[in-house]
């Protein structure tokens, strides 16, 4: 009997051990995952600064200041400047959550608190439905549409854009993507906001309206601020929607509206079936960038969190 | 949050305010393709501004560059006042409107009879010595199967254009005369590299005449028509680039120097320079194409 008991006992850690190792090791295989790409970027992308290319000839190395703060994309042979794509990228990427953060944030609200049951449902599947359309999508219906909405729109001011290339078709298009993501988020943190809360603020004679500003979206603006922060990460990692409708300006900064503008990514996507050498490896120096750029912004808008996190808490 | 805004609202305003600044003739919007494309190798070498083909500088302020030439179709499509430039294969079903240039109109019998001259060769080079014998001979074969009735439609479908007499013969007739065609060939591996603008006639012809050679396996690495020579009978040709048959988008050069019969023409590409279908300009010179692009003349209403 008591042999039988210790058998299974015995049994049982194995399986335990068996599944933590299997485990431990899929968690292992995850994290090296990432540190291998990143350790292959950043040589990959260090190397144009240190080692000589040759191009028609001549020995050429790419210099590392003028590459962080040049204002013209390339100038023959080896002169690349991003120091304006950096802040174009920035600019479009500011403009797209001004335009998503408050419409995600005023859905989100709706669809949990204001909606009825069936439509509230019906909204959040649709929200879904959009978070998963690929980003080509988002990049045909951009040039397609939007485009042709920005030509429009700039005629008014008659001002001349280059057939609705611009930064504003750019920020619209990212906008449109980071909007369910936003949405989605901010739905789980309303959603989690507990009814006593609710009540208790209807109950001392706050309204409807007040008691969802007031109580409902303050309380759930840690959740909310983890959708800001993810839709930022994905406006700054989208490169093929976006390279459509950019038109790819190659030298800055530009602020216009209604001109062409150029991101990190759209920089690293275009043309790289074609290209070789230098031009090829240099795309690995502004993926560097972009990554130390996108990391930034996380530990920039999570300090943001923290502070208005400890703002309201008293 | 009123802190936040007070900060946002000047920087949207500005952008607007600066976009409302008038200017009531229209500008010239140039589309190029980037420099790694042959297309725009052909079209600034045709018009005379070379300098122009790998540096993007040198262009008139405000052009757009495009990735291909579907994207440039689009963007004139979209552009009442932009021009660009596209490959004559792609014009009649493109809906942009193709111009006259130098007072010749761009049609496939202009460039055969020589008349429209905005156009480049696509020329072949092979190896005058190979490792093996049967490389030597699926070359040849290749090459014999390029001029056959299926190799000319090819061609002639991926925008090659080549004249023909109508007495030209199928595959099945002259492949008697490549014995190397009837072995298998599955243990062989062709090296192809060479220009990029070829790209897609060459591949669908290695697809075509590879099932047709005993499934030899090839390997088509297009680099640059600058490496056509060099990996054939150059610098590199017994480097571990090197090939057994290539193709240039240009002329060989007196640089490039190989023996009667290593290098021939294949088929001829033309460039269309294009604008959109509302423009009323229909004819453009070589000099008013360099200084559009050049950024000499920036408005419509100086295009003679």
């Amino acid at each position: 009997m008591l042999s039988n008991d210790t058998k299974q006992i015995k049994r049982k850690t194995i399986t335990d051990k068996i599944v933590r190792g299997v485990l431990l090791s899929l968690t292992i295989l995850c994290s090296l995952i990432i540190i291998f790409v990143t350790l292959f970027i950043l040589i990959k992308g260090l190397m144009p600064f240190f080692k000589e290319y040759e191009i028609n000839g001549e020995k050429v190395r790419v210099n590392i200041i003028s590459f962080l703060f040049g204002t013209t994309y390339f100038k023959a042979p080896a002169t690349y400047g991003i120091g304006f794509v950096f802040i174009d990228t920035i600019y479009v990427t500011f403009l797209a959550l001004l335009l998503a953060v408050p419409v995600s944030i005023l859905s989100a609200l709706f669809i949990v608190r204001i909606a009825p049951k069936v439509l509230s449902k019906l909204l959040n599947s649709i929200v879904e439905l959009l978070a998963s359309i690929p980003s080509v999508i988002f990049g045909m219906f951009g040039t397609a549409i939007i485009t042709k909405f920005v030509k429009w729109l700039s005629n008014l001011f008659n001002y001349q854009s280059s057939g609705g290339l611009s930064t504003l078709a750019s920020a619209i298009i990212l906008a449109l993507m980071i909007i369910p993501t936003i949405t989605m988020i901010s739905v789980t943190a309303i959603s989690s906001i507990k009814q006593d809360q609710i009540l208790g603020s209807l109950a001392l004679g706050a309204s409807k309206t007040e008691t969802n500003y007031k109580v409902v979206l303050l309380g759930a603006k840690n959740g909310i601020i983890s959708g800001i922060i993810l839709g930022t990460g994905r406006a700054l990692g989208e490169a093929t929607a976006i390279s459509m409708v950019c038109g790819n300006e190659y030298s800055g900064p530009t602020f216009n509206l209604f001109d062409k503008t150029r991101t990190l990514t759209t920089s690293m996507l275009q043309n790289i079936h074609e290209t070789s050498g230098l031009d090829y490896d240099i795309r690995f120096s502004i993926g560097l960038v972009l990554i130390i750029i996108i990391i930034l912004t996380n530990i920039l808008l999570n300090i943001v969190k923290n502070k208005i996190g400890k703002k309201y808490a008293k | 949050m009123r802190k936040g805004l007070s900060l946002i609202l000047p920087v949207v305003l500005l952008g607007i305010g600066l976009a409302s600044c008038n200017s009531e003739e229209k500008q010239i919007i140039c589309y190029t393709r980037d420099t790694t494309s042959g297309t725009r190798d052909g079209f600034f070498t045709g018009i005379g501004f070379s300098e122009a083909k790998t540096d993007n500088t040198l262009l008139a302020s405000g052009f757009v560059e495009v990735a291909s030439n579907s994207d440039m179709i689009n963007a004139i499509k979209n552009d009442e006042y932009g021009i660009g430039y596209i490959s004559l294969s792609s014009l009649a079903e493109s809906g942009v409107k193709g111009l006259v240039y130098e007072g010749v109109e761009p049609t496939e019998e202009n460039v055969l009879n020589s008349t429209y001259k905005l156009t480049r060769n696509f020329n072949y080079c092979i190896r005058e010595s190979y490792a093996n014998e049967t490389n030597k001979q699926i070359v040849e074969a290749f090459l014999g199967y390029m001029y056959t009735v299926e190799g000319i439609s090819t061609i002639k479908e991926h925008g090659g254009i080549l004249s023909t007499t109508g007495e030209e013969k199928s595959w099945n007739d002259i492949k008697a005369n490549y014995p190397v065609a009837a072995i298998d060939n599955s243990s062989i591996t062709i090296n192809v590299g060479g220009s990029t603008s070829v790209k897609s006639i060459v591949s669908a012809l290695l697809v075509e005449f590879s099932a047709k050679c005993g499934n030899f396996k090839y390997n088509y690495n297009p680099t640059g028509s600058g490496d056509a020579y060099k990996r054939t009978n150059g610098s590199e040709k017994d480097g571990a680039n090197y090939c057994d048959l290539a193709f240039a988008s240009r002329e060989f050069t007196s640089d490039e120097p190989m023996a009667e019969g290593l290098h021939d023409y294949m088929c001829t590409d033309a460039i269309v320079t294009v604008v959109n279908k509302t423009n009323t300009i229909s004819e453009v010179t070589k000099t008013t194409l360099k200084s559009i692009y050049d950024g000499t003349i920036t408005y419509w209403k100086d295009v003679k």
